[in-house]
């Protein structure tokens, strides 16, 4: 007896969103018009792409695990950009500008803009740049990065339901890509999106970041609130179908369990294998909920999840030739 | 399909008579519907009402049970694809995977050993070694090997899978352990119709391979037919794409009800360096995997996978309660309370984090419930919240003695009040989240300039 | 023991109190509506009052203005004769009162089926009286209603004094297991007396001529009232001491009437589903309705039921009080000068708003919050998320410590404040939760809403396509809705002049299911959902 294995239809897709212009070479994501990697009854135009986080101040809380393959260049974005390029292979980059935080620094837009522009320069990957949080100071710093490398294309990082209005004009006045960022809830997600439509951002030009919760904090929050979102998206709802963004390193590496030592829990194995299997346990169960943009910290977590994604998409070597 | 309340309620007498425990018919109706009751609570329920819901009930992919006693790990009963649907049911069993070929008895002993002995709690709950897969080797002397292998992890209390090799080996191995209930797990490539018989006279499950899903259905409906009343179906697959594209036919073809063959759990062997093979089996629905030979390195971020995705996700996303530390708080620091429910956590906090002001966020377990919701349904009282901020121990990492509750339950306060004792005061915020600044602004810090003041 | 006067300003009422007691439960004895939110311990900061004359503790003064002392009406003790005046965070606004229903024949306006007069209470003379009550938690209303015909003769209102422990009724709960039963019982029952003469005296009647009373209220209020112990209520699961009790005698509730003066209360079907929302459905027809129909009460504790004549749901949603004008800034009970409507052309900035009585604008009742919430989004002045546009005129946009406003007065200070627009959009997506939340808990596939019946205290009319428009109610052809002014006093009413209908609700109760909101999956999602304009996904809020 053979098996009726229909392959499901849906009416909506994913929308496709082109990172990176101006002097970028552009990344294209989404367009998939099927659940996530069910690529035997769907077309998936665009594979999931893999960013590193760089950092414009040497981050000092990384665990040593993490900040050992980054030896040498941690708080020099350009110099960070292209090894993480070069070398790790990344598809994009995400500019974290941690040390814009008044507690951190307090660096000025100007120097930011600096920061962003020096990246620019080092490699040809579109960009996605992370304010330091702290409301007012992060529109400041990202209108100013807006402006000063307009035409790009960058994903500003990021809106959200409480303040949008800033990024979103500056998002469309300079050409760039907006991150709408809601606290692990469909509504809120859908809100926002709409929220933007109605501001004149073309969402054709927007990811949605759904807040990730890491391994054993909230994972599974992130996971069906995105299963959720793809549902919808690809029921037609058109304001639930940007592509999705997951900061995974920044929310694996705060776990104790990704930092603690084995001297401390000799149950807990080798530290180092632990903190990368932490990311890309994160990673990998998010790229199947649907995540189509992964932000990593660990080279070799990249490695293994690019291998992954091989088996689904065919080979590529990511990345691209630095200046 | 499951009923719904109102589908029930319809076959239902609709006296009310209580001696279900309920005061309405449709109360015990939406109950059962939930899951939350079984019919046999209605003294009063017709042939007819039994009949409908039992079939409706039955669920898609038939339950296994491997091992006996109070380790014995029971799979399957699973009715969604979307854990969001409703949840997941019963957590996958996760095996170490153990080859005995070579080691004397006092080695093999304490390798069992080691593994029975790994606790690791986490979150409420004690992660440790699920069961055993033995591999037998196949050569003359090693079915003893193996069958002793069996006996010491069956001994131990441990479930045990074997991985057969051989036909009379995995016989004997089998015999030895029968009692226990062994996962029988044959070859790639073995004659499934001997395994099923053996499977079927020793009463034990077994597990059902084939290279391509038609011939798994068929195996496993003939496996059924042969007698061996608990299966698992271990899907074809070599890459991740594959794999991936068995495991999700598997099971929507299970809960779709397209062939019998296909409403079993799903059994997974994982090699060393596999990780992402585990990550894809427990996210896409296996029931059973055997992982080789790994360190904590390898199975805690398994375990905690396993956590999280079989938690009932129908309680909304709630914050762990405590107390959390908005910037960098000390003991001047104010105390502000608020519920666990998470996007009231989030609004709080963000509003906190930008007045600048470090604080203390008690965030009370309110089960998942905003401030107004929780309080009204009497989850959010002052006896409550001042059990949650002793247990947080907020004495001890504040030396004044004010909290401040949100501004829509003052109602609370008094309550509060007497609750905590011990010279606290309550001071009533803002009602909404954005007048936390101008509420340290204007009545925290002249009052921590000036404690005696009036608020 | 010594006693003090403490007189009232600018009310006039006074009392006596005895030596040391506070100035709040003077004000709760003279019946001078005091805010008094966390029920007296200092703790809110509502009960701000201005000592006109007299001598107060020092070290209880906040602070001097003009030379006249502020203080806490709960933590001021009574040393001497006082006269107070309540500021205006403490008042409340002035209870709507006048003659709505007087001339009204009760049984024809209001029975849901052809009723014949068989009055519950015995009546013998042509003048005999009964009295319907509606006990609220926050007011109280009477209607005078003529035994021999039905015709309503005289009506009152006034504040529940039990405000003074508390603004809800779990802090009411609270102040009964703390030893204050006793009071708050005595507070209503003399509030009672005191709406009884004031309609008795306005219609020259004689309040002797009372045979008989039917108060309706929920749970805790009928348990306050009639001095039952109400700390099971707010158990969980909710254990009132019953859900119907037996009639008794006016006289040891100290009300008027001749000897055997039964007080009936209308039976409740839970702690949290009491006789107000029943005499309610009831009213509306719930009872022997083939249609299944939805009744909402749109006050504080935002009761709603659906069900028909086979079977009731209902459940409580906790909205807070924007809907009655409470929270908001320039929220007022729906009277002179309140806006209870609003429509604004886009085109040229025009804002036309409908005030009660005409002239000035003095603020915002429920009806007008609803009213205006909708206008400005159909303008585009308000985004879906209830925050200010660009759109808004520059002479319009008032910036304040409470952050940004909508002019609505000629002078400025009547405004609808950003956070206004939240507590309502809050208030509303409770309700909205709760209704779909209610209507899909039997599963897909289940009864629709055929009829829709709104109550509530908000004004002198909904204007429904505004509801809709907010996202408030849902979106079923308009023609299906009916408004009720006052279901519960509608229903004690009935029951006062029928016995089958008093009968027909304590039948129906038993087919009441509640249903917990705080319980039920999805709740929480409905409503973050709902709080937005209409809603994050307006399909839904076409309900058939």
């Amino acid at each position: 007896m053979s098996l009726d294995l229909k392959p499901k239809k849906w009416a909506g897709a994913l929308r496709e969103v082109t990172l990176g212009a101006g002097s970028r070479r552009p990344l294209t994501v989404g367009g998939g018009n099927g659940l996530p990697l069910h690529t035997f009854e769907a077309a998936f135009p665009h594979r999931p792409v893999l960013a590193l986080e760089i950092t414009d101040v040497d981050p000092v809380r990384w665990v040593e695990s993490v900040r050992q393959p980054w030896e040498g260049v941690l708080g020099r974005p350009a110099e960070a950009a292209r090894r993480a390029v070069g070398e790790f292979g990344a598809d994009l980059l995400l500019v974290h500008l941690m040390g814009a935080h008044p507690d951190r620094g307090n660096r000025s837009p100007e120097q930011a803009a600096a920061d962003a522009g020096a990246v620019l320069e080092a490699v040809d990957v579109p960009l996605i740049v992370k304010g330091p949080g702290a409301g007012q100071k992060q529109n400041d710093v990202l209108a100013r990065v807006a402006e000063s490398c307009r035409g790009e294309g960058l994903a500003l990082h990021s809106a959200t339901n409480e303040d949008y209005k800033t990024l979103a004009a500056v998002a469309v006045a300079y050409g760039h890509v907006l991150v709408a960022e809601s606290p692990i809830d469909v509504n809120i997600a859908k809100q926002l999106d709409i929220l933007l439509a109605d501001a004149n951002v073309d969402l054709n030009r927007a990811l949605i970041d759904p807040l990730t919760g890491g391994l054993g904090y909230g994972l599974e929050y992130t996971y069906s609130v995105m299963e959720r979102i793809r549902l919808a998206a690809l029921g037609g709802d058109a304001m639930l179908n940007c592509p999705i963004v997951c900061l995974v390193g920044e929310e694996t590496w705060k776990a104790k369990e990704a930092r603690v030592s084995a001297g401390k829990e000799p149950l807990w194995g080798d530290q180092r294998e632990r903190g990368i299997h932490w990311e890309v346990t994160t990673a990998m169960a998010l790229i199947e909920a649907g995540a189509e943009v992964l932000v990593l910290r660990h080279p070799e977590a990249l490695a293994r999840i690019r291998k992954q994604l091989d088996s689904w998409f065919g080979k590529t070597s990511g990345g691209a030739p630095c200046r | 399909m499951p009923l719904t309340g109102l589908q029930i309620f319809k076959l239902l007498p609709n006296t009310n008579c209580k001696k279900c425990g309920y005061p309405t018919c449709l109360t015990f109706a939406m109950k059962l519907a939930a899951g939350k009751e079984s019919l046999e609570k209605c003294a009063d329920a017709s042939p007819e009402a039994k009949a409908a819901l039992g079939a409706a009930s039955a669920p898609p992919i038939r339950g296994v049970t491997i091992g006996q006693g109070a380790r014995a790990v029971t799979v399957g009963e699973e009715t969604v694809f979307f854990r969001h649907e409703k949840t997941f049911v019963r957590r996958p069993g996760l095996f170490q995977t153990f080859d005995p070929a070579g080691l004397a008895a006092a080695g093999r002993d304490a390798r069992l050993d080691h593994w029975r002995a790994i606790r690791i709690e986490r979150a409420g709950e004690t992660f440790q070694v699920d069961g055993i897969a033995v591999v037998e080797t196949p050569g003359a002397a090693q079915p003893a090997e193996s069958a002793a292998a069996a006996a010491a992890a069956a001994e131990r209390g441990f479930p045990v899978a074997i991985l057969a090799a051989t036909l009379p080996g995995a016989t004997a191995v089998a015999e030895r352990i029968k009692e226990h209930r062994p996962l029988l797990v044959p070859p790639a490539g073995a004659d499934p119709e001997a395994y099923a018989a053996m499977a079927a006279r020793l009463g034990i499950p077994l597990v059902v391979g084939a290279p391509d899903l038609n011939s798994l259905a068929d195996r496993a409906r003939e496996a059924a037919g042969a007698g061996v009343t608990d299966i698992l179906l271990e899907p074809p697959g070599g890459d991740p794409r594959s794999l991936h594209h068995s495991l999700s036919a598997i099971r929507r073809g299970a809960l779709d009800r397209i062939h019998p063959g296909l409403g079993h759990p799903v059994f997974l062997r994982v090699g060393a360096g596999e990780i992402e093979k585990a990550v894809l089996g427990i996210t896409k629905f296996a029931s059973l995997v055997a992982l080789d030979d790994c360190g904590g390195e390898t199975w805690l971020p398994l375990w905690t996978l396993r956590q999280n995705l079989y938690t009932d996700p129908q309680k909304p996303l709630q914050m762990d309660p405590g107390l959390y530390a908005i910037g960098e708080p000390n003991d001047r620091s104010p105390v502000l309370v608020t519920s666990n429910f998470s996007l009231t956590y989030f609004i709080v906090s963000t509003e906190a984090e930008a007045s600048g002001v470090a604080c203390h966020l008690a965030v009370v377990d309110a089960e998942g419930l905003s401030v107004l919701t929780a309080w009204s349904a009497g989850k959010f009282s002052g006896d409550r919240v001042a059990k949650a901020l002793r247990e947080m121990k907020a004495a001890e990492r504040v030396s004044h003695r004010t909290v401040i509750i949100p501004g829509y339950v003052p109602a609370i306060s008094g309550e509060l009040e007497d609750a905590l004792g011990d010279g606290w005061r309550v001071l009533v915020g803002p009602q909404e989240a954005s007048d936390i600044a101008p509420f340290f602004r204007d009545v925290w810090e002249p009052l921590a300039r000036d404690p005696g003041a009036q608020p | 023991m010594p006693s003090h006067t403490v007189r009232f300003s600018p009310s006039g009422r006074s009392t006596i109190t005895a030596e040391g007691s506070s100035i709040l439960r003077a004000a709760e004895l003279a019946a001078e509506p005091v805010r008094a939110e966390c029920g007296g311990r200092g703790a809110c900061g509502r009960c701000l009052v201005r000592i006109l004359e007299g001598q107060v503790p020092e070290y209880r003064v906040l602070r001097r203005e003009s030379g006249f002392p502020h203080v806490l009406a709960c933590l001021t003790p009574v040393h001497g004769p006082l006269t107070v005046e309540p500021l205006v965070e403490a008042q409340l606004p002035k209870l709507v009162s006048g003659d709505r229903y007087i001339g009204t024949q009760a049984l024809r306006a209001w029975a849901p089926w052809p009723l014949e007069l068989a009055p519950l209470v015995e009546s013998r003379e042509p003048e005999d009286l009964g009295v319907a009550l509606d006990a609220g938690t926050t007011t109280l209303r009477m209607l005078l209603i003529r035994l021999s015909d039905g015709v309503i003769v005289g009506e009152a209102g006034a504040y529940n004094p039990q405000i003074a422990r508390g603004a809800d009724v779990i802090s009411r709960i609270v102040a009964a297991e703390k030893g204050g039963l006793g009071d708050l019982a005595a507070a209503v029952r003399l509030a009672v007396v005191s709406m009884i003469g004031e309609a008795a005296a306005a219609g020259g009647l004689d309040p002797g001529r009372i045979r008989g009373y039917v108060v309706a209220g929920n749970a805790t209020m009928i348990h306050l009232l009639l001095g039952e112990d109400p700390s099971g209520i707010r158990r969980v699961p909710s254990q009132p001491r019953a859900l119907a009790f037996p009639p008794v005698d006016g006289a040891d509730l100290g009300w008027p009437g001749g000897a055997c003066t039964p007080v009936h209360s209308v039976p409740g079907a839970g702690g949290w589903v009491g006789g107000d929302i029943l005499a309610g459905a009831v009213r509306a027809g719930f009872s022997r309705a083939v249609e299944t129909a939805l009744y909402v009460d749109l006050g504080t504790n935002g009761e709603i039921v659906f069900g028909n004549a086979d079977f009731a749901l209902a459940c409580a949603c906790s909205a807070g009080p924007a809907f009655e004008g409470g929270g908001i800034r320039c929220g007022m009970r729906a009277d002179r000068g309140a806006v209870d409507g609003a429509s604004i052309d886009a085109e040229n900035g025009a804002v036309d708003l409908s005030v009660i009585g005409g002239g000035g604008v003095r603020g915002l009742c429920g009806s007008g919050l609803i009213a205006l919430a909708d206008a400005l989004f159909r303008a585009g002045w308000i985004d879906r998320g209830g925050r200010l546009t660009g759109r808004v005129p520059g002479e319009r946009r008032v910036e304040g410590k409470w952050g940004t406003a909508i002019a609505l007065s000629d002078d400025r200070r009547v405004a609808l404040w950003e956070r206004d627009l939240a507590s309502l959009i809050r208030a509303k997506a409770a309700v909205f939760a709760g209704i779909r939340s209610l209507v899909n808990s039997l599963g897909p596939g289940g009864p629709s809403i055929e009829r829709a019946y709104v109550s509530g205290n908000f004004g002198r009319y909904l204007n429904l396509p505004a509801a809709v428009g907010i996202g408030l109610l849902p979106d079923i052809p308009l023609g299906r809705y009916g408004y009720i002014d006052n279901g519960s006093l509608e229903g004690a009413a009935l029951s006062l002049l029928s016995r089958e209908f008093f009968a027909e609700i304590a039948a129906y109760l038993t087919r009441v299911t509640y249903v917990d909101l705080s319980e039920l999956a999805g709740y929480m999602d409905e409503f973050v959902g709902a709080s937005f304009l209409p809603h994050t996904s307006p399909d839904l809020l076409r309900m058939r």
